[in-house]
């Protein structure tokens, strides 16, 4: 099932990238990781990807921004993403849904909590694409 | 030193421009960008025609169904105009929109099939046109059920070129009083009806209908909503556009105390009606009836008890005042009424509000509920939302449940009251009353 499913993890913290990494990366996905809003752009628009998750909590260009430029390509609308943040506020909620992210994933995050969310995601874009 | 930009950073920069410029819903371009195309039509002609097109009743469809049901009435918008180039619109006319996330929009004419330059009087027949089109397009298909009814007004100007003017503001200045023309239009519309609802109000024209509030766990009714109800078939058939007309009619309190007195005066010839919701204006709340007894008269010819009303607020907007109308309350719930706090979930201030005003019932708006069964960021909004309600001691009420699998969902979340379509439609007294 996760073979051949492509991840992106953005987060500035090498230590989120990292178990973000590890944990999708023991489940059998392809894992990417960038460190800023800018790399995630130059990866998302170099290869693709079926999946980033993106911090909205970035120095200079914020998860909000990467997300607004990546809608506005036009050639990734398919893409999905999910957002990562240390607030659970509804506004942020509200906010990802218009910029049109998918899902959302409050840090900290425990291990299970992220690998049935992921799949989660999978699961509702398979539903959504038959 | 002349350092070269990273090819990253153009790309980055091109997006953030791109994404300045080019609306997402509608996929037109915001009119600034069509600066150098206009400039260059000109060249060839002494002006070019701009119609703005704008739709009465917008905010108030945004707030009543979401800005995705917006989004897409835009979008719709769009592909009519653009399915319009060619006919209704001569060939070669521009659309554009007022700004990104914009909700208007703007066409250029630079050319009208046999006349040498476009004038006025021509601008002026295809605006109506282009209304007509518009207004049946939104007849016949999902959005036939839309309430308010939207409504299209097309205002038109010309722009040509002055020297003495900088191009720019020359456009700027042209959209603008097309604008402001169009505004007109709807001004003038907006005088019929108010006037047409001083008549609704005098002659007492409105009916009230009653929608059952479900307990999702034993099936019973917990008592049900009066929902008022303009004349049949009317533009103010739907109590949100009567409300929304009242305001600038200055006819609110009347229009509320209508209302509610309707409300009242059906109710008495209902069996199980349990209790009854009522809907209040948070401005309506200093009305000397409700701290009069007056009220509880009203209350015992139709045999029932404070206890059984509850009155639902609609959620202040940002700029009412919260404290107010939680000081507006307090009496009369010291006199045994319910509060309900409505539409929560959809704005932005629930979360102070709701501690505030500490209601007896949160009533989520329906725009929460639509699909939630398959929409995780819906959940999880609804999952804080009754972990609130549930520290507040309030009871949590779901609105616009139209189906089993939203019902499951949601009641699987903790949410104990459920009204929609789900368990049945807004009926008269007898039709929506027990069994």
């Amino acid at each position: 099932m996760t073979e051949h499913r492509k991840i992106l993890v953005v987060d500035d913290q090498v230590e989120i990238r990292e178990l973000a990494e590890t944990i999708l990366a023991t489940e059998g996905y392809d894992l990417k990781t960038a460190g800023s809003g800018e790399e995630a752009l130059d990866a998302v628009l170099g290869e693709s990807f079926d999946l980033v998750l993106l911090d909205i909590n970035m120095p200079r260009m914020s998860g909000w921004e990467t997300l607004r430029l990546i809608r506005a390509d036009g050639g990734l609308d398919d893409l999905a993403v999910v957002m990562f943040s240390i607030k659970g506020e509804i506004r942020d909620k509200s906010q990802g849904m218009q910029l049109g992210a998918v899902d959302y994933i409050t840090k900290p995050f425990q291990v299970d909590e992220l690998v049935s969310r992921v799949r989660d995601v999978f699961m509702s874009l398979e539903g959504a694409a038959s | 030193m002349i350092r070269k930009p990273e090819p990253m950073h153009y790309r980055t920069e091109y997006l953030r421009l791109k994404s300045a410029l080019h609306d997402p819903a509608t996929g037109l371009p915001a009119y600034p960008l069509l600066v150098n195309e206009l400039q260059s039509r000109l060249d060839a002609r002494r002006q070019i025609g701009v119609l703005h097109v704008g739709m009465s009743g917008l905010p108030l469809v945004e707030s009543l169904y979401g800005w995705q049901t917006l989004d897409r009435i835009l979008s719709r918008v769009a592909a009519g105009l653009t399915a319009m180039v060619g006919d209704v619109l001569p060939e070669g006319s521009m659309l554009s929109v007022n700004a990104v996330a914009g909700d208007r929009f703007i066409i250029f004419i630079p050319k009208i099939p046999g006349s040498l330059e476009v004038d006025a009087g021509q601008l002026a027949t295809i605006g109506v046109t282009v209304a007509e089109r518009l207004e049946s397009q939104f007849d016949d298909d999902e959005f036939a059920g839309l309430n308010p009814r939207l409504g299209f007004q097309v205002g038109h100007a010309l722009l040509s070129e002055n020297p003495y003017y900088r191009f720019e503001r020359r456009i700027h200045g042209s959209v603008e009083e097309a604008r402001n023309r169009e505004e007109r239009l709807e001004q003038s519309r907006d005088r019929a009806g108010a006037d047409e609802l001083r008549r609704i109000i005098e002659d007492s024209d409105v009916t009230t209908l009653f929608h059952p509030i479900i307990d999702l766990f034993t099936g019973e009714t917990l008592g049900h909503e009066a929902l008022a109800r303009g004349p049949r078939g009317s533009i103010y058939e739907m109590p949100v556009s009567m409300f929304a007309a009242s305001g600038p009619a200055g006819e609110t309190a009347a229009l509320d105390r209508l209302c509610r007195t309707t409300a009242l005066c059906s109710c008495c010839r209902m069996d199980g009606l349990g209790k009854l919701f009522i809907n209040v204006t948070p401005q309506s709340l200093s009305d000397p009836e409700w701290q009069s007894g007056r009220i509880v008269d009203l209350l015992a010819e139709a045999a029932l008890t404070p206890g059984d009303l509850v009155l639902e607020l609609s959620e202040p907007d940002a700029d009412q005042d919260t404290a107010k109308t939680a000081a507006a309350i307090a009496p009369l719930r010291s006199r045994g009424f319910g509060i309900a706090l409505d539409d929560v979930g959809s704005g932005y201030a629930s979360l102070a509000t709701m501690e505030r005003l500490c209601p007896d019932y949160l009533k989520v708006d329906g725009s929460l509920i639509r699909d939630i069964d398959s929409h995780l960021i819906k959940q999880e909004a609804l999952t804080s939302l009754v972990q609130v309600a549930g520290r507040l001691g309030s009871a949590v009420i779901a609105e616009g449940v139209e189906s089993e699998a939203e019902s499951t969902a949601i009641r699987d979340l903790g949410v104990r009251f459920g009204q929609g379509f789900l368990f049945a439609a807004p009926g008269m007294p007898g039709e929506a009353a027990g069994n």
